[in-house]
């Protein structure tokens, strides 16, 4: 799942790959766009639905993050 | 009778000193303190004895800028903003043109600053704005100005890499803004939700409109776009009812389906968008969930005051329709001439050509691009008549509402940014690694897409060219051809790589 997750990342943001940091959207990592085209395509890959309210700052601040909501998300 | 934009600000302050005019993360500032502080920040303009002359503000985004453009505009200056994040070459290029004659900044931000080709002189915001106004010295500058007195230029994309100033006059916008809060009758119970940059024209519409008419306009933090729930609580939370945003903005929301999450219904009033086309598919999501919203798509360039045409969603569209760009503005006329510049008949063709009161007076300090773009009307052979041409290709539908097609060059709108091709493969032909090189934009995924001969990454090439670039103009993807496609004219043939995208 990792592998895949990190795959759909790598096609929308290269960048994110590498970024260390905590807030990738306070740093211009990701942008709004980047946001929904990842949200879409982890969405059709999975099979779920990521409901806005999980569209934080917090859930997108690195790749671990994004990585641990949709784990969360698919075993809901 | 009104020549200058600042005899609105003194009738709000006098009819509502205490009411919030803006406010931002940090502050609030009422008309009463709005006044206060610009008349401060003039008073010093003047005692340095600056008339007709340009100044730079180069602050964060807020309310302080607002100050700042206020105090310009009444000591009769006129204001180009710079934003803080955009790269030096840029920078420099601008100051190179504009030939500021004053930078109002921060203290902190003016060590920034010393990077920048400049050496004249700077006003401090913060140790200005609590002095003494005189009054009388800045009436008395104020009414030697005229109407057709600059009030502010912005730069937008040029494809040689030179940024062009856009000059627009207080009549412009007053003529302008007159238009806005009479057409969507903005009053003192508005509430303004800011999306766009100060440094671009769709907050004109913000800013003035509720200077004008004592509304308030809230500054939306930025981060908030990418975060829809957060984003609509906070309108939800400032009661905010209307918005005027970049179609990109609206979009992430309805993508998201944010609705759900937060009912806006008894909140937003007006939803006003300008800058890109807006998909009706998405259009649709919103219409969907606020049925009871008043929806207007504006359009038009920088070069006529943020807008010259609308249209008021009056009725339904199928996803893949394309919205009208409407009518024209009172006191405005739209042009549709074909390649012989004559109008187009029927449904053909043409290029959207603009006339009236809000067009800008030009490129400033560049007669050539001016001559290009500006023309005399060749409808009219008697009398000097200028006319602006859009570069955009449009026809009228059966309602006679104007349809927009597309460009006539290489000049594009990415995320409400309006993007000269060519001026990012200006910056990555730059470079010693290339030789050749093509930019186009793929659509359907909102991405600057660079085409390039050589096996380099992309964040190399964004590290080099960020130096030269602003953010948005960076390519979102490199893709490395053995050999560019050339066409039978030998140049590169944009036809074949588009089918690459």
């Amino acid at each position: 799942m990792e592998e895949k997750i990190l795959a759909i990342l790598e096609e929308h943001c290269e960048e994110a790959l590498q970024y260390t940091g905590d807030n990738m959207m306070e740093d211009g990592v990701i942008d709004s766009f980047t946001v929904i085209n990842l949200v879409s395509d982890l969405e059709d890959e999975f099979d779920i639905e990521i409901d806005a309210k999980y569209v934080v700052a917090e859930n997108f601040k690195n790749k671990e993050a994004i990585i641990a909501l949709v784990r969360r998300l698919v075993e809901e | 009778m009104k020549a200058n934009v600042t005899c609105w600000l003194d009738q709000t302050a006098e009819r509502l000193p205490d009411k919030i005019a803006f406010a931002d993360e940090n502050k609030e500032i009422s008309f009463g303190m709005l006044r206060a502080q610009a008349m401060a920040v003039a008073t010093d303009l003047c005692r340095r004895k600056l008339f007709k002359k340009p100044v730079v503000i180069y602050m964060e985004k807020g309310v302080d800028v607002l100050v700042s453009f206020m105090g310009t505009a009444y000591s009769c200056n006129f204001y180009s903003p710079i934003d803080v994040d955009m790269p030096a070459s840029r920078v420099n290029k601008i100051l190179d043109v504009l030939q500021p004659a004053l930078v109002i900044t921060t203290a902190k931000l003016r060590d920034a600053f010393a990077q920048y080709a400049y050496d004249g002189e700077f006003l401090i915001f913060e140790e200005t704005i609590n002095a003494a106004a005189d009054e009388r010295l800045v009436d008395a500058a104020r009414s030697r100005g005229v109407d057709t007195d600059l009030l502010y230029v912005l730069f937008t994309s040029g494809s040689t890499g030179v940024p062009k100033g856009v000059t627009i006059n207080h009549r412009s916008v007053i003529d302008y803004i007159d238009w806005v809060t009479e057409t969507f009758d903005i009053t003192q119970a508005d509430s303004f939700g800011n999306q766009a940059p100060f440094y671009f024209d769709n907050s004109i519409l913000d800013i003035y409109s509720t200077i004008r008419t004592g509304a308030t306009a809230y500054i939306i933090p930025k981060n908030l776009f990418a975060q829809p729930v957060l984003l609509l609580e906070y309108l939800k939370d400032k009661k905010i009812n209307t918005i005027f945003w970049v179609p990109s903005a609206l979009i992430v929301v309805a993508k998201l389906k944010a609705f759900r999450n937060v009912d806006l219904s008894d909140t937003l009033r007006r939803v006003l968008f300008c800058g890109e086309v807006m998909p009706n598919k998405q259009l649709n999501v919103w219409r969907s969930f606020l049925p009871d919203v008043l929806y207007a798509n504006l359009y038009g360039p920088t070069e006529i005051t943020d807008a010259c045409t609308y249209y008021i969603v009056d009725r339904g569209f199928a996803d893949d329709e394309p919205l009208p760009i409407g009518i024209p503005m009172a006191n405005t006329d739209i042009l549709v001439l074909n390649d012989k510049d004559e109008p187009v008949t029927g449904d053909e063709v043409g290029e959207l050509c603009v006339r009236g009161t809000s067009l800008s007076m030009g490129y400033y300090n560049n007669p050539d691009k001016t001559k290009e773009a500006f023309v005399q009307n060749p409808l009219n052979p008697y009398v000097p008549e200028v006319i602006y041409r859009t570069g955009d290709l449009v026809r009228y539908n059966e309602y006679g509402e104007l349809i927009y097609l597309s460009r006539k060059d290489f000049q594009i709108k990415h995320m409400g940014h309006r993007i000269e091709l060519g001026e990012i493969e200006t910056a990555v032909s730059s470079l010693d690694e290339i030789a050749l090189c093509c930019c186009l934009y793929d659509e359907k995924h909102q991405k600057i897409v660079l085409f390039i001969e050589e096996q380099l990454d992309k964040s190399y090439i964004n590290g080099q060219i960020s130096k030269l670039v602003p953010e948005y103009m960076l390519p979102n993807k490199v893709i490395t051809l053995d050999r560019m496609p050339i066409n039978a004219n030998g140049k590169i043939d944009r036809v074949k790589l588009k089918e690459l995208l």
